[in-house]
């Protein structure tokens, strides 16, 4: 398998002090969903802004094989401006598209009906004009995934994106966004926390303890027993 | 002092209209200046030596009091609302600036990463990311600066950039009382209206907003 994203030996401070990160090894292969799980704290978003170049200078190598603008990312609160409408949100994900000018400007021309036809997949249609701020947490979480589309990347980074949505909404969001991504052939690297929707919707697992990642399974091996015996440091690989 | 004098009524209007154009012209023009600087401050955004030299600059200005820049300006460019419009001006960047970039930098970091991936440029992602998100922070602080200016402009005039103040001053050399009161009271009721405006366009754009106050 060609991997898309492959990570060695890297380590990350933000204080130049503690190592948040201490030496992570990590691949993402073609076609592939990863989910990255770990504490609270053990760094997920971390390495999730690295790979999408937020954050650095980073010791080691983080090679990613996407085009231009080929990474979305979401972050952990979804990062909607809220005073526009959904669709006007879901245009900003193309503003690497359009140009200079047009950007600055706000002229998106053909890129509107993209973004209508992706509202539309998310089953957004009928909230397109309505203010970002005003829309549920399962409707908010959609709308940014669109926005990240837009960008048509390679990799998708989504941080936590449905944690705070019960779990009939995380459900649905999840799977349309699984499937979604499977279609276009985009690879999905999340942190979750949840080990049913991990069982449901990854493919592969890797857990982050430590600084480095400590173990890497098929998703629908997770259960709460392995997890905890792994990052109690039992079991490894 | 009593009665006031009515006939001063023609020129206190005058002179009230100058302070009004005074006010609203250089709020403006600070305005527009003070867009794009506070922008160049936000420390996510643009690089520390553009942010620490911008904040720097804008301290120094916003220490100068505005009757200071009025007589710097009278003496730049010679008595009259020119002047009192320009230190306006200045006050109102500095002052303006700094509301700005701390609404600004009170803006969702994540939006700013989640539109930094895009592959957008700088200027850009301040319009979209930045200016949209602090629309309503920067429309209130814009008519609270406009207050305030109205109440500075009219003693501009005290140092001779323009205005009612200048009328103030020359009843007050030439001993018409009366004059004066005209004078006090229609400025009193100007700054009243203006604040009553503003208050409404508050309401009425600005639901359940209230602004920083300064
Ligand atoms: N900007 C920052 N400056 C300094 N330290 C930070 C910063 N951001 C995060 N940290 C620290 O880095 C560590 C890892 O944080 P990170 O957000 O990556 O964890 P996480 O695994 O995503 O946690 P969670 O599951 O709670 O989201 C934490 O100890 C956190 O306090
Ligand atoms: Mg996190």
């Amino acid at each position: 398998m060609t991997p898309v994203l492959t990570i060695r030996g890297l380590s990350f401070s933000y204080d130049g002090k503690r190592k948040i990160l201490n030496g992570v090894d990590l691949d993402l292969n073609a076609g592939e969903s990863l989910a990255l799980m770990g504490y609270s704290g053990s760094g997920k978003t971390t390495l999730l802004k690295i790979v999408a170049g937020l954050l650095y200078p980073y010791e080691g190598v983080v090679q990613v094989k996407a085009g231009k603008n080929g990474i979305g990312y979401i972050p952990q609160n979804v990062g909607l401006v809220k005073n526009i409408s959904a669709l006007e949100n879901v245009l900003l994900g193309s503003l690497g598209r359009v140009g200079f000018f047009n950007g600055l400007l706000g002229r998106f021309g053909d890129e509107v009906e993209r973004a209508y036809g992706l509202l539309e997949e998310l089953g957004l249609s009928e909230h397109a004009d309505r203010k970002a701020g005003l829309l549920s947490g399962g409707e908010r979480q959609r709308v940014a995934v669109a926005r990240s589309l837009m960008q048509a990347p390679s990799i998708l980074l989504a941080d936590e994106f449905v944690s705070d949505l019960d779990v009939i909404n995380a459900v649905e969001v999840m799977k349309l966004t699984t499937e979604i991504c499977r279609r276009k052939n985009i690879v999905l690297m999340m942190t979750m926390h949840d080990t049913y929707l991990v069982n449901q919707f990854a493919d592969r697992v890797a857990v982050l303890n430590e600084g480095k990642i400590k173990a890497q399974m098929p998703a629908r091996e997770v259960d709460v027993k392995s997890l905890s015996a792994i990052l109690s440091g039992g079991k490894t690989g | 002092m009593f009665p006031p004098d009515l006939s001063a009524f023609g020129d206190a209007l005058t002179a009230l209209a100058e302070t009004v154009q005074i006010a609203f012209v250089g709020t403006v023009i600070g305005f527009v200046f003070s867009l794009p600087v506070s922008a160049l401050a936000l420390r996510n955004i643009f690089p520390p030596w553009v942010t620490s030299t911008v904040r720097w600059l804008l301290g120094i200005v916003r220490t100068v009091p505005v009757l200071f820049w009025a007589v710097v300006f009278v003496i730049a460019v010679g008595l009259g609302p020119l002047a009192g419009t320009l230190a306006v001006a200045v006050y109102s960047f500095g002052y303006l600036s700094k509301l700005f970039y701390e609404a600004f930098e009170a803006v969702d970091a994540e939006v700013i990463d989640a539109l930094k991936v895009t592959g957008v440029s700088r200027l850009v992602l301040v319009r979209h990311a930045v200016f949209s998100e602090s629309m309503n922070t920067i429309v209130s602080q814009l008519l609270f600066m406009f207050e305030y200016n109205i109440r500075s402009s009219a003693v501009l005039g005290f140092v001779g950039a323009g205005g009612v103040g200048f009328l103030m001053v020359s009843y007050i050399e030439s001993l018409s009382y009366s004059s004066l009161t005209t004078v006090l009271v229609f400025t009193l009721a100007t700054v009243l209206a203006i604040d009553f405006l503003s208050g409404y366009v508050r309401r009425r754009f600005l639901p359940g907003f209230r602004p920083a106050s300064a």
